[in-house]
């Protein structure tokens, strides 16, 4: 472990002596001791971790030392020891930035050699949090975290790129499992409010009755069991990004307070009544079309035009077939780097058999199949039995084409499929297959198909 | 030499020194290096009786007499502390103080002696 360099300024030879013994018995601190403010000030080249300051010092008192001390060395931690009591004076030094205020005493040393030691955590702590910051950047560095060479997700770079260089609003849309929280991360991690909060709040899975005091906080009382006050999600995104995923799901009533708190940028928490200033990018994201949403009058128009800013579609796994590969060579080194095992193949026939499913569960989807297979797998090679889809084998082109159906239970697999994926919406299943909605809507009721 | 004394204690530094005798002497002398000067000054202030300079003092020695637990000290030092003026009480206490630095100024060198054995 690296020295830790302690500067005792004390010009009571006593009491400095007492405390660089002290502190001296731990073989990792390098302890100095100064008897004056002035000669600390001409030392602090040494760059020292710790200065503790006695308050009374001939040439300058504490307040004084230590300020000139936050001049030259701003990161500096300062711990005062002192022999007066006063409690404003503590107070005010504390505020003023000083670690920690000590009242000379016969424990004095004990809770100085404490302070070092919590100093020590906090400072490895902070460390730690810099090192994962670092680490979450290069993690959402999309050219790295988002695999895929198809001209659809090389678009989509573009936009991450234009949303990260500005502090736009966006909205990414995507089917499940395409990777629409990737992307919020992404435009956050690249942009200058990567250090501030990322928040993440996915709308569908918050009880309707909680969706208010999560997102606007609460003051003790402002509801039976609220018993202390809470900061909302809003709150906690200030200074940088709220991500509200399946903002399709919110219920009209927040969707109407969510425009006000972007109109005003500000809110108040619930039982409250000042006003707390807000600044925050705001990512959305939703499987459903918004646009269809707003027509069907689930979605306030005046919201959508607010939210949607730069708009980001991310592409079904289905239109970007020539990312499939990749992607499983990527999840496969994944597998065996967590699972320390050695590199896992795929046969040829297996390729062609991932390449053949249409993956309605997307990436996500893909993830899962390829994880299974790798477990199945026998001697690192992936062949064509080891991978099962896990939505079954109906969405497999070649296996229903394979199936050899009646047409008519053909027409009945597809339009079962249409009405899954567009969420029992009959119009749009019968515009998207270019068939009468009578058609469907007989089928429905006959119970030759049933809805999602 | 004893670590118990009626007039002062050298325990506290035996706790935190692990006994190492190095210490322990070298404490003793820096206090006894000390002692003379707060004698000297203490005396000065019997005279002029300046409050804010008797507190500066006592206040420099306030931690090396609390530790080593120097006979009747704690009390006069309260005193001094909370007082705003100079009256017969500091005046007692001064004198107390002072009575008792020149009592124990002979037996601490003793006491050196006795580490310097070691």
């Amino acid at each position: 472990m690296l020295d830790f360099k302690i500067f005792i300024v004390e010009d009571d030879k006593w009491y400095g002596g007492l405390l660089h013994h002290y502190l001296s018995q731990n073989p990792d601190y390098e302890v100095t001791l100064i008897e004056s403010g002035k000669e600390c000030l001409a030392q602090l080249h040494r760059k020292p971790d710790l200065v503790t300051i006695d308050f009374g010092l001939p040439d300058m008192n504490g307040e004084e030392l230590f300020k000139k001390i936050r001049q030259a060395l701003p990161n500096i931690p300062v711990i005062i020891i002192s022999a007066q009591e006063k409690i404003t004076t503590a107070v005010d030094l504390l505020k003023m930035g000083v670690e920690d205020y000590l009242v000379k005493a016969e424990n004095t040393q004990q809770l100085l050699w404490n302070a070092i030691i919590r100093l020590r955590e906090k400072q490895s702590l902070k460390n730690e949090i810099s090192e994962l910051k670092a680490e979450l950047k290069t993690k959402y560095d999309y050219s790295r975290s988002i695999i895929g060479n198809s001209p659809a997700l090389q678009a989509v770079f573009r936009l991450i790129d234009k949303a990260a260089g500005s502090l736009i609003n966006v909205s990414v849309s995507g089917e499940t499992g395409t990777g629409k929280e990737l992307v919020a991360k992404a435009v956050h991690y690249n942009s200058n409010r990567s250090s501030q909060p990322f928040v993440a709040v996915n709308m569908a899975a918050i009880p309707k009755e909680l969706v208010e005091s999560e997102l606007f906080g609460y003051e003790k009382g402002a509801f039976t069991g609220a018993q202390n006050r809470k900061s909302g999600r809003f709150e906690e995104a200030n200074g940088g990004t709220l991500f509200l995923d399946e903002i399709g799901e919110m219920d009209l009533n927040i969707q109407s307070k969510l425009l006000r708190v972007l109109q005003e940028k500000e809110l108040t928490r619930l039982g409250g009544t000042s006003k707390i200033k807000l600044d925050f990018r705001l990512v959305v994201a939703t499987h459903k079309n918004m646009a269809e949403e707003v027509k069907k009058g689930n979605f306030r128009e005046d919201l959508y035009y607010r939210i949607v800013g730069l708009p980001i579609t991310l592409p079904p796994l289905r239109e970007r077939k020539e990312d499939i590969l990749l992607l499983t060579q990527h999840f496969l080194a994944g597998y065996s780097k967590e699972n320390g095992v050695a590199e896992i193949k795929i046969s040829p026939a297996s390729r062609e058999k991932l390449l053949s499913y249409s993956y309605p569960g997307n990436i996500r989807e893909l993830k899962s199949v390829v994880e299974l297979a790798a477990v199945m797998s026998e001697n690192n090679l992936i062949e064509p039995d080891d991978i099962t889809f896990l939505s079954g084998n109906t969405n497999d082109v070649n296996a229903v084409l394979n199936s050899e159906l009646t047409l008519r239970e053909y027409t009945r697999l597809i339009i079962r499929n249409y009405l899954k994926r567009y969420d029992d919406n009959v119009l749009l299943v019968a515009e998207k297959l270019d068939i009468g909605k009578s058609t469907i809507y007989k089928m429905l009721q006959t119970g030759e198909i049933e809805g999602a | 030499m004893k670590q118990q004394h009626n007039l002062y204690s050298y325990q506290y530094l035996f706790k935190i020194s692990s006994t190492s005798p190095v210490f322990i002497k070298k404490m003793i002398t820096l206090f006894l290096n000390s002692l003379a000067e707060y004698i000297s000054d203490l005396e000065r202030l019997t005279t002029t009786k300046e409050i804010t300079d008797l507190q500066k003092i006592i206040h420099k020695l306030k931690p090396s007499v609390l530790s080593l637990e120097i006979q009747g000290a704690k009390e006069v030092i309260a005193l001094i502390d909370d007082t705003k003026k100079w009256d017969d009480a500091v005046q007692a206490g001064v004198e107390r103080l002072l009575h008792t630095f020149k009592r124990i100024q002979p037996m601490m060198q003793h006491d050196l002696e006795f580490f310097g054995e070691e």
